[in-house]
C-alpha cells in the first residue's frame, strides 16, 4: 500500500485535488484507492457517492481541534489495510495539522505500507492573508512537503504566481512544486508526477 | 479515594494549584464518552439517559478509586442541553449512528453583521441571536436549557462529593477568539483576523468582560471556584506573534486577572501547541492559575518554564490510550509524574478527553500509575 498524505490550510483545495487524483488512479491505472478524510472545517467527501465509483472512504472523528484524530487515524489505516487492501491510501489531514507530525505517528505505529509521501496544497489566492495571520504555521506545513501544489493560480496573475513560487521555494527547496487550478481538470502528466513521488 | 490518602480531594487540588505539597498526585482525567464504553452502554444511551450516564461514571469510580478530581461536564453533554454549547453537535442516535462519538459541526453561523450586535447591544443579545440560529432555540427556550443544565450540574456535584471527589469546573466558556471561531467557523475566523481586525479589537474586550461576569455570577452560585477557559484555536501555533499579541493574549490575561480578583482559578484548557507561548503565562500571578495541556505542547518544556509559577495539568496523549502498548503507556506515565510532578504544581491527566475507543488495558495502566509513581506520603 502506498500512502499519500495531503496537507494544507483549510479551504486550500485538498478535497477537490484528492478526488481528481483518486478517480485518475481508479479509471486510468486500474488500482484500488481508499481515502481517509476528516471534516474539521472542510466540506466532507460524500462517501456514498464515491463508494458507487469504486472508492472506499473513511471519515475521522471531527471533534474539537485537538489531538484525538491521530489515534483514530492510525486505527483507520490499519483497518483499511486489513479489510480493503488498497493499492493507494490517500489521507486528507485537517487543515490545522502539520503533516510532519502525522508522518511521525504513522511511521511509529503503522508498518503496513511501502511508501509514505506528503503533498501540501498552498492556496495562492489567500497566501498573503494566511502568512500574515498564521505566520510560521503555514510555513511549517510547507516545510513538511515532498511535493507542493500551488492551487487556485487562476485567481492570481502570472507574475504573482512566479513571485509566490520563489517565496515558497525559500521555505522548502527540496520539494517539487507545481502550479495548478483544481477547479479545472488536473493534467494526467501532473497526476503521474504526484504518484511517482 | 484511596485508603492511604490523607488529604481530601478539594484540599489536594487547591494545594496543587498553590504549588504546595500534596500526599499524592491529583488524578484528574477527563473521562467523557469513554465512561459509557467501559460501562457497556451505547453512546446514544450515554447522552440521552442521565441515570445511565451517572451509573457509567459510578463504574469508573469503582474500577479506579484514585480518580479524585472530576472534570466531567455532564450537564452540558446531554441531548436535552446540547444547545448550551457554542457550536452545533452531531449526536449519536440522532444525526449519527448509536455508538458513534459525538462530533462538532464546524460551520459559519454568525455573520459579520451579527458581530456588530456585540458592539451595539452587548454580548448577551448576540449570544441569544447566535443560539437561535445555531440550535433553533428562542431566547426563553434557551434560558430554560441553561436552567436545566444548572439543575443537572447541581445533582452531579452532590453525587461527586458524596463519592469523595471534587468538582473541577464551575463554569465553561472560551476566550474571545475561540468563541469567534465556534460561531463563525475556524476558516472564517482566520479570515476575520485579516480582514476585519478593527471590529475584533472593539468586540473582543466586550466578550472578555461579559464572559468573565457570567463566570463570576455562576461560580458564586455553585461554589466551584475554577473556570475553564477554552483556547485551542487561539494557540500561538496557529497565529503569528503579532496577531497572537493582538487578538488572543490580551484577552486571556484580562479574563484571568478578573477571575483571580474574584477568588476564582482560571484553568486554561489550551489544546494545540502552546510551546512557543509558554513565557506569556509568567505574566499572570504565581500559584493562581492552571494550564491544561493535551500533548501537542511540550509539557516538559512547560515544567521548565512554569515550575515555580503555575500548576500544569496533562497530558497523556490519545495515541497512548488507543494504539500504543500498555508498557509504552506505563513508561510515559512514569516519566510524566516523575518529571512534571516533581516538587508539585502538577495535576495528572490525559490530554483533553480520554478517547472514546481507548483500550481498557491502557486506561488501567494510566490509573495504576498514580499509586506506582505518584504517592508522596
Amino acid at each position: 500500500m502506498k500512502i499519500l498524505l495531503f496537507g494544507g490550510f483549510l479551504g486550500s483545495g485538498k478535497t477537490t485535488l484528492i478526488l481528481q487524483l483518486a478517480m485518475h488512479i481508479v479509471e486510468n491505472i486500474n488500482e484500488k484507492v481508499a481515502i481517509i478524510e476528516n471534516e474539521v472545517g472542510e466540506i466532507g467527501i460524500d462517501d456514498k457517492v464515491l463508494a458507487a465509483q469504486g472508492l472506499q472512504v473513511r471519515g475521522l472523528f471531527a471533534g474539537c481541534v485537538c489531538c484525538q484524530i491521530t489515534g483514530d487515524l492510525v486505527q483507520a489505516i490499519i483497518e483499511l489495510e486489513e479489510t480493503v487492501q488498497p493499492d493507494w491510501l490517500i489521507i486528507e489531514s485537517t487543515g490545522l495539522a502539520v503533516p510532519s507530525k502525522i508522518v511521525e505517528t504513522i511511521e511509529k505505529y503503522c508498518h503496513c505500507y511501502e511508501t509514505l509521501n506528503t503533498i501540501v496544497v498552498v492556496d495562492a489566492e489567500r497566501w498573503q492573508e494566511l502568512y500574515e495571520v498564521t505566520g510560521d504555521f503555514v510555513v511549517s506545513q510547507i516545510k513538511s512537503a515532498d511535493s507542493l501544489l500551488i492551487n487556485k493560480i487562476d485567481l492570481v496573475d502570472s507574475a504573482e504566481s512566479i513571485v509566490l513560487m520563489d517565496e515558497i521555494k525559500q521555505f522548502n527547496d527540496g520539494a517539487s512544486i507545481h502550479l495548478t487550478t483544481a477547479i479545472e481538470q488536473i493534467s494526467p502528466k501532473m497526476m503521474q508526477e504526484m504518484l511517482k513521488l | 479515594m484511596m485508603p492511604t490518602d490523607v488529604m481530601k480531594a478539594e484540599e489536594r487540588l487547591q494545594a496543587a494549584i498553590a504549588l504546595k505539597p500534596v500526599d499524592r498526585v491529583p488524578c484528574a482525567p477527563w473521562i467523557g464518552e469513554y465512561a459509557g464504553q467501559l460501562a457497556g452502554i451505547t453512546n446514544k444511551e450515554f447522552f440521552a439517559d442521565w441515570d445511565k450516564k451517572m451509573s457509567a461514571y459510578d463504574k469508573v469510580r469503582e474500577a479506579y478509586p484514585m480518580w479524585d478530581i472530576n472534570r466531567e461536564d455532564s450537564a452540558g453533554f446531554t441531548v436535552g442541553t446540547r444547545s448550551v454549547w457554542p457550536i452545533r453537535s452531531k449526536m449519536p442516535g440522532l444525526e449519527l449512528p448509536d455508538n458513534a462519538p459525538r462530533q462538532f459541526a464546524e460551520e459559519e453561523v454568525a455573520t459579520r453583521e451579527d458581530l456588530k450586535i456585540i458592539k451595539e447591544q452587548g454580548y448577551f443579545p448576540y449570544l441569544m441571536r447566535v443560539s437561535a440560529k445555531m440550535h433553533g432555540t428562542a431566547s426563553e427556550e434557551q434560558m430554560a436549557v441553561f436552567g436545566l443544565a444548572g439543575q443537572l450540574a447541581a445533582k452531579e456535584k452532590a453525587i461527586i462529593e458524596a463519592c469523595g471527589q471534587t468538582m473541577y469546573y464551575g463554569f465553561i466558556p472560551g476566550v474571545p477568539f475561540e468563541m469567534l471561531s465556534f460561531h463563525r467557523s475556524i476558516q472564517k475566523a482566520y479570515k476575520d483576523a485579516f480582514q476585519i481586525g478593527e471590529l475584533l479589537d472593539e468586540i473582543f474586550p466586550i466578550i472578555a468582560e461579559s464572559t468573565t461576569g457570567m463566570a463570576i455570577g455562576q461560580i458564586k452560585a455553585n461554589g466551584v471556584k475554577r473556570a475553564f477557559l477554552a483556547g485551542s484555536r487561539s494557540a500561538p501555533q496557529f497565529m503569528s506573534k503579532k496577531n497572537f499579541e493582538r487578538f488572543c493574549w490580551p484577552y486571556i490575561k484580562q479574563m484571568a486577572v478578573a477571575l483571580i480578583a474574584n477568588d476564582i482559578t482560571p484553568s486554561f484548557h489550551f489544546d494545540s501547541d502552546w510551546t512557543t507561548g509558554l513565557e506569556y503565562f509568567l505574566e499572570l500571578p504565581k500559584g493562581k492559575c492552571i494550564l491544561e495541556l493535551d500533548s501537542a505542547t511540550d509539557i516538559f518544556k512547560a515544567k521548565e518554564i512554569l515550575k515555580d509559577h503555575m500548576c500544569i495539568v496533562g497530558d497523556v496523549s490519545p495515541i497512548l490510550f488507543t494504539v500504543a502498548s500498555p508498557s509504552e503507556m506505563d513508561e510515559y506515565c512514569k516519566k510524566l509524574i516523575q518529571v512534571v510532578g516533581k516538587d508539585g504544581g502538577f495535576i495528572y491527566s490525559n490530554g483533553c478527553t480520554i478517547p472514546f475507543n481507548s483500550k481498557h488495558e491502557n486506561v488501567k495502566v494510566f490509573f495504576e500509575a498514580v499509586e506506582k509513581y505518584g504517592r508522596y506520603n
